[in-house]
């Protein structure tokens, strides 16, 4: 039955072991932030945490011995061997020291795990498993207390152990691995029985099958509007045809909710991975931080789940690296030498904000704004800058105020990229400082990623869909109300406000546009804290949007980030506010002038 | 991949099947594997933004495509559409776009000893864009290399004429 050191091969066991790849990986996810958080508050019940470690090796022990992968066997059954001595708290409460190998652990078999789902064979792991098992060993000659039968390990081959019965049930090869195998002498906890209730009524399912859904009912939707607003049947007022478009409309949108809410994941498990990042990158640095994580049952789309992992790292490091001081150092300034690292996800109108906050030394904007005339990124002869355009500089490519270039940030690859993967899932960020207090990202991400509600705009022979969200009013101006600059710059004077006026044709070079603004419409927009009045010839209507990308290999003009099909076949081109506006702050001559 | 499949793939290869087309009186042909299919022109919506010879997108069946100005790539003056005006539907690495000709020839069976390459020809985009010449009989067809037209791939420097 055991295959050691070959390859699995057979159909019926690569599926096993994509399973088992999967569960090890939830497992690990779990059993990481608890011995984490063990580390951190101390001696608490540790007990339960030695029995859910334990738990997680056994079970994990149990599924790789039955796909013959041996060093993950002995990986575990070390772990579990030490592990055993504190379930009943007869050798005391488990220490930093065992925590620590029991991280060790969980990394390699992190690695083991990488490495299976490639050669899918863990042949190649041996020496790391060799040194590991010894240390783990020698742990559980040192805790003391008379090993109970199986201790005594001796090293090669897992198989001879497994056959001499471990610490706990004896194993037998799960027929269906995908189950845990111990749950019978464990004092169900109520983690473990909300656990089993998930599991009966949950399901899993393919994420390509989710994705094909969500496809349907986007097709779905463009088809209700094709019907529903077909020109054969505008304006001839069938009551009845209009009863039942109505109807038709109520349940596709139903249907689109709970389509999009398959996709919703907790941002927990995200969160949760990056107390691990924390808590080494603060050890190496030799700095004391405490992280508080809130809203972790905080639901986004899968997409944005897995695609926020990596700004959060590049956020957290800038925070641990340059944001928070040494802890002599925060002592001087008279504040408590552990500092604040919070990562806390809300929904709030319509978006996901997650957000990034250090109790550091805060932004230098002088600093920031030194660095940005050095590297031309602004016109030293500019007048005042606002601090959210000088915050704004750290976002640019390459640009690190960072004096020396450490090990983990400080090479100016990092916020540029944040806002980079921000902006590809529809998002932002913003940043916040207070000089001494701290520094707060702010990442906001729409929540449905895929169909949004827009308002269908002509500009030439262009249509823009711009997000009702970012939308505020539309205006039909007074020239009174319009004010030219000498720079060619125009503004517009709403109750007493001004705001600039930007002409989309002039940005995307679009023909026959309306010229005037006075014959034209203003449709102010908002991103952030900056507004500003788009010029267009006419207003459309609203219409659910669906979005496509954009064809491959075309550039387009700046700020638009998609396209729709619209319900006449029609293509309209979606607008986001926020990197448009960017766009024309970062030129504003050439908005002028072209 | 199965044999049955393999040896279409090969056939279709080995055949040198060309879709042969007009652009400005000239008969330009691209390879028949990268022929998606052949539609007649339609309201094509600007793209905003885009470089002048991307006449803009259309909807091809509720894929978005863009389409290229045949003329405008190769630096003629543009041309009026007309009814005979065709758009090529090509696909190469997964990217899908549309060229406008002025008219579709025929497909042309050119033999592989039917093909040269290329002469130094001058830095003229048309020529630059073009991959080989087929002969057939006492005519040629420009072959034009898709990835360079698409410009996936850079156009070559050639040293001046």
């Amino acid at each position: 039955m055991f295959e050691t050191e070959s390859e699995i091969d057979d159909p019926e066991l690569l599926e096993l072991l994509g399973e088992f790849l999967q569960e090890a990986r939830e497992g690990i996810a779990e059993v990481e932030p608890v011995l984490l958080d063990l580390e951190r508050s101390g001696a608490q019940n540790t007990v339960e945490v030695a029995n859910r470690a334990f738990r997680f090796f056994h079970s994990l022990k149990g599924t790789a011995a039955f796909l013959g992968l041996e060093h993950v066997c002995r990986v575990t059954h070390a772990a579990e061997s030490l592990l055993g001595r504190y379930r009943d708290g007869s050798s005391g409460p488990l220490g930093v020291a065992e925590v620590q190998l029991m991280l060790n652990a969980v990394d390699v078999i992190r690695i083991m795990l990488d490495q299976v789902e490639i050669d899918r064979t863990d042949a190649g792991t041996a020496t790391a498993v060799d040194r590991l098992v010894t240390r783990l060993t020698a742990a559980v000659e040192q805790s003391g207390v008379k090993p109970p039968p199986v201790a005594v390990f001796s090293p090669p081959p897992a198989l001879e152990e497994e056959a001499a019965g471990p610490a706990a049930a004896p194993m037998s090869p799960p027929p269906a691995p995908a189950h845990p195998i111990d749950e019978h002498d464990e004092p169900a906890t109520a983690a473990n029985r909300s656990q089993g209730t998930n599991q009966a009524s949950s399901l899993r399912v393919d994420v390509g099958k989710l994705d094909q859904l969500m496809n349907l009912v986007g097709e779905l939707i463009i088809a209700e509007t094709m019907v529903t607003r077909s020109p054969d049947v505008q304006g001839v007022g069938f009551t009845g045809f209009q009863k039942s478009s109505l109807h038709l409309r109520r349940v596709t949108r139903a249907l689109q909710d709970v389509a999009m809410s398959l996709r919703m994941v907790p941002i927990g498990a995200t969160f949760r991975k990056m107390m691990r990042l924390v808590r080494d990158v603060s050890a190496r640095l030799d700095k004391k931080v405490a992280l508080h994580i809130e809203g972790e049952d905080t639901e986004v789309d899968k997409t944005v789940a897995e695609q926020i992992s990596d700004p959060l790292v590049h956020l957290l490091r800038n925070a641990l690296d340059h944001g928070i001081e040494m802890p002599d150092a925060r002592a001087a300034s008279g504040k408590p030498p552990e500092a604040t690292l919070r990562l806390t996800a809300a929904h709030r109108a319509g978006e996901v904000w997650i957000t990034v906050e250090d109790d550091g030394r805060g932004l230098n904007r002088e600093r920031i704004l030194a660095k940005g005339i050095e590297r031309g990124l602004v016109d030293p002869d500019r007048g005042e800058l606002s601090d959210s355009e000088v915050f704004d500089l750290l976002f640019q490519p390459g640009f690190s105020t960072a004096a020396a270039v450490t090990e983990l940030s400080g090479r100016g690859v990092g916020l540029d990229v944040v806002r980079k993967n921000v902006e590809s899932m529809r998002g932002r960020v913003e940043v916040t400082t207070r000089p001494g207090q701290g520094t707060t990202f702010i990442i906001r991400i729409p929540l449905t990623l895929a169909i949004f509600d827009g308002m269908i705009v002509r500009v030439g022979e262009v249509l823009y869909t711009i997000p009702l969200r970012s939308m505020r009013e539309s205006i039909r101006p007074d020239r009174r109300a319009l004010v030219q600059l000498p720079d060619g710059a125009e503004l517009i004077r709403v109750r007493q406000r001004h705001f600039p006026v930007l002409r989309l044709h002039r940005m995307h070079g679009v023909p026959g546009a309306v010229e005037d603004p006075c014959l034209g419409i203003l449709l102010m927009v908002e991103d952030g804290d900056q507004t500003a009045c788009i010029l267009v010839d006419e207003v459309m209507g609203q219409q659910q949007t669906v979005v496509k990308g954009l064809p491959a290999g075309v550039n387009t003009g700046a700020g638009i980030t998609g396209c729709t099909i619209m319900g006449n076949g029609e293509i309209s081109f979606i607008v986001d506010v926020g990197s448009m506006l960017a766009a024309t702050r970062a030129r504003p001559t050439a908005v002028a002038v072209a | 991949m199965s044999d049955v499949h393999a040896e279409s793939a090969e056939n279709h290869h080995a055949s040198r099947k060309f879709l042969t087309f007009l652009v400005d009186a000239v008969s330009y042909a691209v390879h028949i594997r990268h022929v998606v299919e052949i539609i007649g022109m339609q309201h094509i919506t600007p793209l905003p933004g885009a470089p002048p010879h991307i006449r803009g997108v259309i909807n091809l069946r509720g894929a978005v495509i863009p389409v290229m100005d045949l003329h405008a790539r190769f630096g003629l003056p543009p041309f009026a559409y007309n009814d005979r005006t065709c758009i090529v539907v090509v696909e190469v690495d997964h990217i899908k776009e549309g060229l406008i000709v002025d008219t579709v020839s025929e497909v042309l069976d050119m033999p592989l000893s039917n093909v040269e390459s290329t002469p130094e020809m001058g830095r003229d985009p048309g020529t630059t864009l073009v991959e080989v010449i087929g002969k057939v009989g006492d005519e040629v067809r420009l072959i034009l290399d898709i990835r360079r037209v698409l410009g996936i791939a850079p156009a070559p420097v050639r040293a001046a004429a």
